[in-house]
C-alpha cells in the first residue's frame, strides 16, 4: 500500500514541477498533450490499483485521479489539454463498444426478450412521467424556470427527462470487465443498457420533434429530426454490419495482431464516420454484435480487445474524471441533488415494475437500475442539445442541471453496479484481488 | 492475392476521402488520426506482402511510407507526416529500452575483445576511407570544387564520420521481426549499443575538429565536446534512475508493465527536451540497469516485444514517407559514391576487424551486412552539420547525406536480413 502510494507521488511530483516552476520556454508541438497523456496513463492506473483494494471499483479510482488532477481541483491537467485529449476519447468509446457490441448474443437476448422490453417501456413511462411531475414542481422553486409558460416548464421536463432515463454502457462495460462478471444478471444488465441507449437516441429526437413544435407557436409537430434521427443509426448499424464482416474476414484469414487492425479500423473510421454522420458507438455495436452473431469468431474478438483494454479505460475513465464539472455542481448542489435522487427512485420503480409485469427474479427487478445509474458522454452531448434548442437562459441552466447530475452520476453509477454484481454472487473472486 | 486486395482496401479508401472530397469541418486533429489508422492498417498490410518475398517487414512499412508519403501518391501530407513525428520519440525510446535490455554484461565480457576489435577497425577504416575518398575526389564534386585542401579535409571527416554512424533502430527491428538467435544477432546487438554511443561522441569530437579547417577564423572547438560529455553523463543518470523505477514497478506492481513503460516514455519525452537529455541515451541505461542488476529483464523484453509491432510499422512508414527523393537527384552520382565506399569500408572494416581476433565464419562473412542501416539517428546528426558549418556548403553536405541516408535505409534492412537468414540464425525464414 505504502509502496503503491510511493510509486503514485513520484510522477505527482513530476508533473507538479513542470506545471508551476518550469515552464518550458520552447516546448515540442502537441508535448503538453502527451506529457499529460504519460502522466494519466501511470498515475491514473495506480491511483485505480489503489481504490480496488478497498473493494471499489478501479474505474471510480481513474475517475476520482481524473477529478483531483483536473481543471478544477489540482490543475495540473488543464482545460487546454484535456480538451486536446478529446480524440483519444474518441478512440476509447469506439473500443469499448466494440465489445458491447461482442457481448450482445441473440441466444441471450432471446431468452430475456420479455423482461427487456418491459423494463424498458417501464423505464420511459415512468421516468417521463415522473420527470414532468417533478420537474413542474421544482421549477415553480427556481428562481430561472419558474417564470416560463406552463407548456414550456413542460417541454423542458420532458426533454430532461428522456436524458434522465440515459445511462452509460461505456460504465457498465468497465465495471463488468474489471470484475469478469458472468452471469445472468450480468447479460440482462448490459442488454438493458445497450439497447437503452439506442431507445433513448430515438426518444430524444421524438420528444425534441413535439417540443420544437410546442414552443414555436405554429408549427405543428416536426417530423423531420426523428426521420433525421432515424436515418441515423439505421445507416450507423449498416455500415457496422460491414465493418463486422470486414473484421470477422481479417480474424479468418490474417489472424495475427488483431488488435493493431482494430486500432487502426479505429482511428481510420473516426475521420470517415464524422464525414458520414455517422453514430460512431452504433456503428462499433452493430460490428461486434455481427461478428459475436453471425460468425464463431466472437469470443476471440473480445478476447484480443480485453487483453490491451486496461490503458483505454485508463484515459477514458481518468479523462472523463478530469472534465466533471465540479464548479457547477457546487453551485447547483440542492437541485442536482434532487434530480439525481429522482432519477434513482424513477430508474429503481420502472424496472422494478417493468420485471414483476413480465415475471422478472426479485434480485433482478430490485438491482437492475444500479446498472443504470452511471452516466457519462452521451448525456453530456444530449445536454448541450438541449442547450441549443432552448433559448437562453433557461437553456443553459438545464444544461448545468444536467452537467452537474452526470458529475454525481458518473461516481456512485460504477459503485452501486459493481455492489450489484457482487450480491448477484456473479463475479470472479480472483479477478478482485488481481 | 487475397493480401493483396486487403492491402488495396486502405489505400483506396484514403484515396478517396483524400482526393475526393474535402471535408467542410474536419475533427481537430483528424487528419492526423486518420492518417496513423491508415499508416497501421495499410503499411502492416504491405509488410506481410514483403515478409513473404523474403524481406524484411520493415522494408515493407518503408515503401508503403513512400508509396503514400507526399512525394508520390500524397495520402499523407506533409504536415500529417510532420505531426505524427511525435511517434518518433516514443518509436526510439522503446527501441533504446530494447537495445539496452539485449545488451548482457556477461556476455559481452565473454566477447569484449572481439567486439572492441570490430569497434575500432570499423570506425577507423570507414572514417579514414571515405575522408580519403573525399579529398582525392574533391577538385569534381559542383559544391566543394572551390574549397581549398584543408577545407576539403574538414568536409571529408564530416562525411566520414556520417558514414560510421549507423541505424540501431533498424538493427533491433530486423533482429526482433526474425526472432533470431545465436552468436551472429548477438554480436549484432552488442556493437550497435555500444557504436551508437561511441558515435555521438565521436561525432562531436570530429566536428569540433573540422570546424576550424573549413572555417579557419576559428579555433578547435572543444566546447561542443565537452557540453555533449555533460549532456551524455546527464542522460545516462536520468537513465540509471529510470531503471530503477523501472525494476521497482516490475518487482512490485508485475502486471500492466508496459502501460508503465508507455507512460514513463510519454512523460519522458517532453522532459528531455526540457534538459537536453539524448532520450535513446537515457533508455539504453534504463534497459541496461534492468537486465544487468536485476533479474527483471527478461519481462521488460517480453513486455515490449509483445507491443511493438504497432509502433514499429508507424515508424518505418512515417521514416519512409518523410524520405525527399528530389534531394537525391540533386547530387546522385556523388551521393552513389558515399554509399558505395560506406559499403566497401564497412566491409572492409569489419573484415579486418574479425581476422585480428579470432571469430566465427558467420561473423567474420555477414557481420558488416548488419552496419549498414541508416536512419533517423544519422539525420539528426547531419542537421547538427548544417547548423555548424553555416551556408550553401552546410546545406549541400546535408542534402548529400540525406540522400545517402534514403539509400542505406532501403538497403541496410534487406541486406541484415539476409545475413541473418545466411548464417541460419532465423528461425523459420518462410513465416509470415
Amino acid at each position: 500500500m505504502l509502496r503503491l502510494l510511493t510509486l503514485i507521488a513520484m510522477p505527482l511530483l513530476v508533473m507538479k514541477w513542470l506545471a508551476d516552476w518550469l515552464r518550458p520556454g520552447n516546448p515540442l508541438p502537441g508535448a503538453d498533450a502527451i506529457l499529460a497523456l504519460g502522466f494519466v496513463l501511470i498515475c491514473g492506473y495506480l491511483v485505480g490499483r489503489f481504490f480496488s483494494a478497498f473493494s471499489l471499483p478501479r474505474i471510480t479510482g481513474y475517475l476520482l485521479a481524473g477529478v483531483a488532477f483536473g481543471p478544477y481541483l489540482g490543475d495540473l491537467l488543464s482545460h487546454q489539454v484535456v480538451a486536446e485529449l478529446q480524440l483519444i476519447d474518441g478512440i476509447a468509446l469506439s473500443l469499448i463498444a466494440l465489445t458491447a457490441g461482442g457481448e450482445l448474443r441473440v441466444g441471450q437476448l432471446k431468452s430475456q426478450m420479455t423482461i427487456l422490453a418491459g423494463m424498458l417501456l417501464g423505464l420511459v413511462g415512468i421516468c417521463l412521467m415522473g420527470f414532468l411531475g417533478l420537474l413542474t414542481l421544482v421549477a415553480h422553486f427556481t428562481p430561472g424556470l419558474n417564470t416560463l409558460p406552463l407548456v414550456r416548464q413542460l417541454a423542458i421536463a420532458a426533454l430532461m427527462g428522456v436524458v434522465a432515463i440515459s445511462a452509460s454502457p461505456a460504465t457498465t462495460i468497465a465495471v463488468i470487465t474489471e470484475t469478469r462478471a458472468r452471469g445472468r444478471f450480468t447479460s440482462l444488465t448490459l442488454s438493458l443498457t445497450v439497447i437503452l441507449d439506442i431507445v433513448v437516441v430515438l426518444l430524444f429526437a421524438l420528444v425534441m420533434g413535439v417540443v420544437r413544435g410546442l414552443l414555436q407557436t405554429g408549427s405543428a409537430f416536426q417530423m423531420g429530426t426523428l426521420l433525421l434521427a432515424l436515418q441515423e443509426i439505421f445507416f450507423s448499424l449498416g455500415v457496422g454490419a460491414l465493418l463486422g464482416y470486414g473484421i470477422a474476414l481479417y480474424l479468418k484469414t490474417i489472424q495475427r495482431d488483431v488488435f493493431l487492425f482494430i486500432m487502426g479500423i479505429v482511428l481510420l473510421s473516426m475521420e470517415v464516420g464524422h464525414l458520414l454522420h455517422l453514430e460512431m458507438i452504433l456503428v462499433f455495436i452493430a460490428a461486434g454484435f455481427w461478428v459475436q452473431n453471425m460468425t464463431p469468431l466472437g469470443q476471440r474478438l473480445i478476447e484480443e480487445i480485453e487483453r490491451y483494454s486496461l490503458p483505454v479505460y485508463v484515459v477514458f475513465f481518468t479523462l472523463a474524471g478530469a472534465s466533471l464539472n465540479l464548479s457547477l455542481l457546487a453551485r447547483l448542489w440542492l437541485l442536482s441533488l434532487v434530480l439525481v435522487s429522482g432519477r434513482f427512485a424513477f430508474h429503481w420503480l420502472g424496472t422494478a415494475l417493468g420485471g414483476r409485469l413480465t415475471g422478472a427474479g426479485r434480485f433482478q427487478q430490485h438491482y437492475s437500475w444500479m446498472a443504470l445509474s452511471g452516466q457519462a458522454g452521451i448525456t453530456l452531448g444530449l445536454a448541450l442539445l438541449i442547450e441549443q434548442a432552448l433559448a437562453e437562459p433557461a437553456g443553459r441552466l438545464v444544461k448545468n442541471l444536467l452537467i452537474g447530475g452526470v458529475a454525481v452520476n458518473q461516481i456512485v453509477g460504477p459503485v452501486l453496479y459493481r455492489f450489484a454484481l457482487v450480491r448477484a454472487g456473479e463475479t470472479e473472486k480472483a479477478g478482485l484481488a488481481g | 492475392m487475397k493480401d493483396l486486395l486487403l492491402a488495396l482496401v486502405p489505400y483506396g479508401l484514403m484515396a478517396v476521402v483524400r482526393h475526393g472530397f474535402r471535408p467542410a469541418n474536419p475533427l481537430a486533429g483528424a487528419e492526423g488520426v486518420m492518417g496513423a489508422g491508415f499508416i497501421l492498417l495499410g503499411a502492416y498490410l504491405v509488410g506481410r506482402l514483403i515478409g513473404r518475398k523474403r524481406l524484411p517487414k520493415i522494408t515493407g512499412y518503408l515503401l508503403a511510407g513512400i508509396a503514400s508519403g507526399p512525394y508520390v501518391l500524397n495520402l499523407l501530407s506533409q504536415e500529417v507526416v510532420a505531426g505524427l513525428q511525435l511517434i518518433d520519440g516514443i518509436a526510439l525510446s522503446f527501441i533504446a529500452l530494447t537495445a539496452g535490455g539485449e545488451f548482457l554484461a556477461s556476455r559481452v565480457r565473454k566477447q569484449w575483445r572481439l567486439i572492441g576489435a570490430i569497434i575500432v577497425s570499423k570506425t577507423l577504416v570507414v572514417l579514414l576511407g571515405v575522408c580519403a575518398l573525399v579529398i582525392a575526389l574533391y577538385p569534381w564534386v559542383p559544391f566543394l570544387n572551390q574549397l581549398n585542401l584543408e577545407a576539403a579535409v574538414g568536409v571529408g571527416l564530416i562525411f566520414g564520420v556520417l558514414s560510421v554512424a549507423k541505424s540501431p533502430a533498424t538493427t533491433i527491428a530486423v533482429i526482433t521481426e526474425t526472432r533470431a538467435r545465436g552468436p551472429l544477432s548477438e554480436l549484432l546487438l552488442s556493437v550497435t549499443v555500444a557504436k551508437d554511443i561511441l558515435v555521438i561522441l565521436l561525432f562531436a569530437f570530429v566536428l569540433g575538429l573540422a570546424e576550424p579547417l573549413i572555417h579557419p577564423k576559428q579555433g578547435i572547438q572543444l566546447l561542443h565536446l565537452a557540453l555533449v560529455l555533460q549532456d551524455m553523463f546527464l542522460s545516462m543518470v536520468v537513465g540509471a534512475g529510470l531503471g530503477l523505477l523501472v525494476y521497482f514497478y516490475l518487482r512490485r506492481v508485475h502486471e500492466q508493465v508496459f502501460l508503465f513503460l508507455m507512460g514513463l516514455v510519454l512523460l519522458l519525452i517532453e522532459m528531455s527536451q526540457l534538459f537536453h537529455l539524448e532520450i535513446i541515451l537515457v533508455f539504453l541505461t534504463a534497459g541496461f540497469v534492468v537486465q544487468n542488476f536485476s533479474s527483471q529483464g527478461r519481462r521488460l523484453i517480453t513486455a515490449i516485444e509483445e507491443h511493438s509491432l504497432p509502433i514499429y510499422v508507424l515508424f518505418f512508414c512515417i521514416a519512409g514517407a518523410s524520405l525527399d527523393f528530389r534531394i537525391f537527384l540533386k547530387n546522385w552520382w556523388f551521393t552513389l559514391v558515399m554509399v558505395v565506399a560506406r559499403l566497401v569500408t564497412t566491409w572492409g572494416g569489419t573484415a579486418l576487424g574479425t581476422r585480428m581476433v579470432p571469430a566465427e565464419r558467420a561473423i567474420r562473412r555477414y557481420a558488416w551486412k548488419g552496419f549498414i542501416g541508416q536512419a533517423g539517428v544519422t539525420l539528426g546528426l547531419a542537421i547538427v552539420v548544417q547548423q555548424t558549418i553555416s551556408g550553401q556548403l552546410g546545406l549541400a553536405i546535408k542534402n548529400v547525406i540525406v540522400a545517402a541516408i534514403i539509400v542505406n535505409q532501403l538497403l541496410g534492412p534487406v541486406l541484415l536480413h539476409q545475413a541473418l537468414v545466411q548464417s541460419g540464425e532465423v528461425a523459420s525464414p518462410a513465416r509470415t
